[in-house]
């Protein structure tokens, strides 16, 4: 399927001929099976024939792009028209354009070639039957185990083709404890992997979450208003932390010009023990990509080492436009863990919190974030006291960055970025 | 399209759903004037789903021909079949319900405009701030449409077309303080109907006037406060209150949250709220027809109607689909919604809304001596055990039953049925949001509503 981007070729040449001056097109093709199930059993099988295009056209330095799905004529036609047209409205600009140093390279491929649609039913089946033996309080919804098969191909007229095939398994569910009729918090997790999971229970950080939401009944406030530190385990690392630098430092927020880090380039924003890689075309990053959406490869960046910013993340429509070295136009994020041990950061910590979920907004144009600790543990001279609720925990993201403290050794990879748990201190705590 | 869908269901065996769907989105981003994004997409296909011995079955492809047709039905099928096989615990039928039968166009009158239309607007718009406004930083401006077609038929007789259009611009504003904090600002306009039935107001003095308002507040909210975390009095305006309807209330209020264990399972029948508080999920376009999204028959072929969760105080009802209907014991709500033609109905909001009571805004000020009116929220997120937090991106201190300064972001958070049962008022001006989304699985369109309320919460801050 699509394995020489003809479909993607067809679109740039279609768009040529209705008037653009260049185009470029993305095909993804596919196929998804999915398995649904709760705690007691499997509540939907679903499959999906997977087959949508983006086609963009430039016209004088003017940009329009239309997506499709299916390959019906008269659809294809009207896409390429309003690709056409949509540019045509748009006004000039000089950085609009396709990556003339996009260049073609071999189709890659990784991952398992199809479904094993009963292994993964039986698999499923084996997890419900695990999940009552092992973690009987734990119940399970929205959980789904799937299989998802996508090609992805670039073309673009400057006669440069890409095509990248990836087979990927998902785990992921959402969940909570249930005893005398009580519930604890809502918790979710996923894992994925290139190949089918043996023991779905062994995925992931599964067996660590399912027994932290065992221990979260009876939950209590924070005893009193205090600064103190939070430990964000790596499921909240990127929501609190590492996605909100990532948005301050990439080419559209300097587009806008208020990010406070714009005039941070070569120094040092956070502790030396931070450092933080861009690297989608790792063998290991299951969401990773070798090409981006302009035809270009992904390479490894650095985009923190040490502490010091040492990389924006410009995509090449920013490049153009700010004049700046194209750097990322694919994010997926590795950050190497420290030396220390989980358990030592946790029993090295005075006061705090250690949370695996943030219920919380985006922080705000100045980078100050509050929102609700959940699945929370309250930490009080090196000793987890009991779960939280209500606590809501407030601060400065730029503040935070030079008051990291710990590292953890244990590093998890999302498939789309790796992360370890981060200790930080100074963040204002307070419950209800 | 009717016509063929309901000749291939009839032929299906068994409890089958067929709906071909097309979303079709124009989006256009302007930052710093430039335009970074002008997108049209149209996500289109068929798909059915069927049921049997407990176990649903689901196919989809990007296709809506006969051919297409008959694979995701016998795609579907063989997908029941297995579930069934391997995990079956009921022969219950699905509840039945009347088939829900109907033709919502909700086609505009206008003409549809052309593409070069909606890059004017938001040029114009960029252009007069930037006159009027010098200092600021940034703008972005989003023009978002969304149309959703759908035709349903199923085994049961249901067969429903349904032609919703939304159209949302956001407008956001960034100011740079003298020692280089950015303060950012945002509001949303427009709501139900397609761009040519939103331009002529989008682009008129109405929204100017709108935009220098949003002005004003910026330049107060970056001189502001941050608020004093913990307890307070506050006053939560219309558009906050639309939300805490859906997310505080509405998601534990959802057939399957419950069967999940959310803390409004074991409260049926009992108080949960002060009663000035009336909840309801309203089906169609709401109550006064103008809500921004059109549900009639949901993606189960069942008649939507309203459901008033709490009335008067009182916790009355569930949202649900067919499964947790009859996982419950109760009965259908037309709650199941699909946001693409690839996505399985889910239990949806629809138009969630607090009614409007019969207090006035500036005596639910005046009765608070120390506390917060809190007018935007950015976003919010609810938990199983009723705990939310909304994130608050305006607002202004209450000191002496009187507006003082205005207030940095911050977010509040409480226990929703805690929260409800403080309630002392319930404003008598009544909103509904022009453009708001639920996630969940899928995102999709939904309209919060509600009128100002007057309570007691958790506010963080330092």
């Amino acid at each position: 399927m699509g394995s020489d981007a003809a479909f993607a070729r067809d679109l740039v040449a279609r768009a040529q001929a209705e008037g653009a001056d260049a185009a470029q097109a993305i095909t993804r093709e596919g196929t998804a099976f999915e398995v649904n199930f709760d705690s007691r059993r499997l509540t939907l099988l679903r499959s999906r024939i997977i087959d949508a295009a983006t086609v963009t056209a430039f016209c004088g330095g003017r940009k329009g792009s239309a997506t499709l799905t299916g390959r019906d004529p008269a659809a294809v036609a009207a896409a390429v028209r309003d690709a056409c047209a949509a540019a045509m409205a748009s006004p000039a600009d000089p950085a609009n354009g396709v990556a003339e140093d996009a260049v073609t390279a071999p189709a890659s491929e990784i991952g398992a070639p199809a479904a094993d649609r009963d292994g993964m039913v039986q698999a499923v089946l084996q997890h419900i039957d695990d999940m009552r033996l092992e973690y009987p309080l734990v119940h399970m919804r929205e959980a789904r185990y799937e299989f998802g098969d996508l090609t992805r191909s670039f073309a673009s007229s400057t006669g440069a083709t890409r095509c990248e095939r990836r087979g990927s398994y998902l785990t992921t569910a959402l969940f909570n404890a249930q005893r005398d009729g009580k519930s604890t918090s809502m918790a979710h997790h996923g894992a994925s992997a290139f190949a089918p999971f043996t023991r779905l229970l062994d995925a992931g950080e599964f067996r660590r979450l399912f027994s932290d939401a065992s221990q979260s009944f009876d939950p209590q406030p924070v005893p009193e208003k205090f600064v103190g530190d939070i430990i964000l385990t790596p499921e909240a690392a990127w929501p609190v932390l590492l996605g909100p630098l990532a948005n301050a430092i990439s080419g559209y927020a300097l587009l806008a010009g208020t990010t406070p880090f714009r005039d941070r380039l070569g120094q040092m924003i956070a502790v030396p023990g931070l450092s933080l890689y861009n690297q989608p075309a790792a063998a290991d990053f299951v969401y990773g990509a070798a090409f981006d959406d302009y035809g270009l490869q992904n390479d490894d960046l650095t985009v923190l080492r040490d502490g010091v910013l040492e990389s924006f993340l410009v995509d090449h429509y920013i490049s153009k436009k700010l004049g700046m070295p194209r750097t990322a136009g694919w994010w997926s994020f590795r950050v190497p863990g420290g030396e220390t041990p989980l358990a030592d950061i946790v029993a090295a910590t005075r006061r705090g919190v250690i949370l695996t979920r943030f219920s919380g907004g985006t922080p705000s144009a100045d980078l100050e974030f509050s929102g609700i600790a959940k699945n929370a543990f309250y930490i009080e001279d090196g000793v987890v006291r009991h779960p939280l609720r209500e606590t809501m925990i407030s601060g400065n993201l730029q503040d935070l960055l030079p008051r990291i403290r710990a590292l953890s050794r244990e590093t998890v990879n999302f498939g789309g970025s790796e992360v370890p748990a981060i200790s930080a201190g100074g963040v204002t705590i307070s419950g209800n | 399209m009717l016509d063929r869908l309901e000749a291939a269901v009839a032929a299906a065996h068994g409890y089958t759903e067929l709906r071909q769907h097309a979303n079709t989105a124009t989006r256009v981003v302007l930052r710093q004037g430039a335009v970074i994004a002008n997108t049209v997409e149209q996500v289109a296909g068929v798909s059915a789903r069927c049921h049997g011995s407990g176990g649903f079955g689901f196919a989809a492809e990007p296709d809506d021909s006969d051919d297409a047709i008959a694979r995701v039905m016998a795609e579907a099928r063989g997908n029941a079949e297995l579930a069934a096989r391997h995990s079956a615990h009921t022969n219950q039928a699905l509840p039945t319900t009347a088939p829900g039968r109907g033709v919502w166009e909700h086609r505009s009158a206008n003409a549809p405009l052309p593409p070069q239309a909606r890059i004017d607007l938001l040029r114009r718009l960029d252009a007069g701030l930037r006159a009027r406004y010098r200092d600021l930083a940034n703008i972005d401006l989003v023009l978002q449409e969304l149309a959703i077609d759908k035709a349903l038929a199923t085994t049961e007789g249901a067969l429903a077309f349904t032609h919703s259009p939304r159209t949302v611009l956001y407008a956001a504003l960034e100011y740079r303080s003298g020692d280089g904090t950015p303060t950012r600002i945002a509001d949303v306009f427009g709501g139900f109907g397609g761009f040519e039935d939103h331009e002529e107001t989008l682009g008129s003095d109405v929204t100017e006037a709108a935009l220098d308002r949003l002005y004003d507040e910026l330049r107060r909210k970056a001189d502001g406060v941050f608020c004093e975390a913990g307890m307070h009095d506050v006053v939560l305006d219309a558009d906050i209150a639309g939300i805490l309807a859906h997310e505080a209330i509405g998601h534990t209020c959802e057939g399957d949250l419950v069967l999940g264990g959310s803390v409004a399972g074991p409260a049926l029948g009992q108080v949960v709220a002060s009663e000035k508080i009336t909840l309801m999920d309203q089906a169609g376009r709401g109550m006064d027809d103008a809500a921004a999204v059109a549900v009639h028959v949901d993606d189960e072929g069942t008649p939507c109607r309203d459901v008033t969760i709490i009335d008067r105080g009182v916790l009355r009802s569930f949202l649900h689909n067919k499964d947790t209907a009859l996982e419950l014991g109760m009965a259908p709500t037309g709650n199941a919604r699909a946001h693409a033609y690839s996505d399985e109905p889910l239990v949806r909001m629809r138009n969630t809304c607090i009614l409007p009571g019969d207090d006035r805004l500036e005596d639910m000020i005046g009765a608070i001596d120390r506390g917060y009116y809190f007018t935007r929220s950015g976003n919010g997120q609810a938990d199983f055990t009723g705990e939310f937090m909304f994130g608050v991106t305006t607002g202004y201190e209450i000191r002496g039953g009187k507006l003082g300064r205005a207030i940095r972001d911050t977010t509040i958070s409480g226990v929703a049925f805690d929260m409800l049962k403080a309630v002392t008022h319930v404003g008598d001006r009544f909103v509904w949001s022009p453009g708001g989304w639920c996630g969940k699985k899928q995102i999709i369109p939904v309209t919060m509503g509600g009128a100002a309320i007057k309570t007691r919460i958790n506010v963080g801050g330092r």
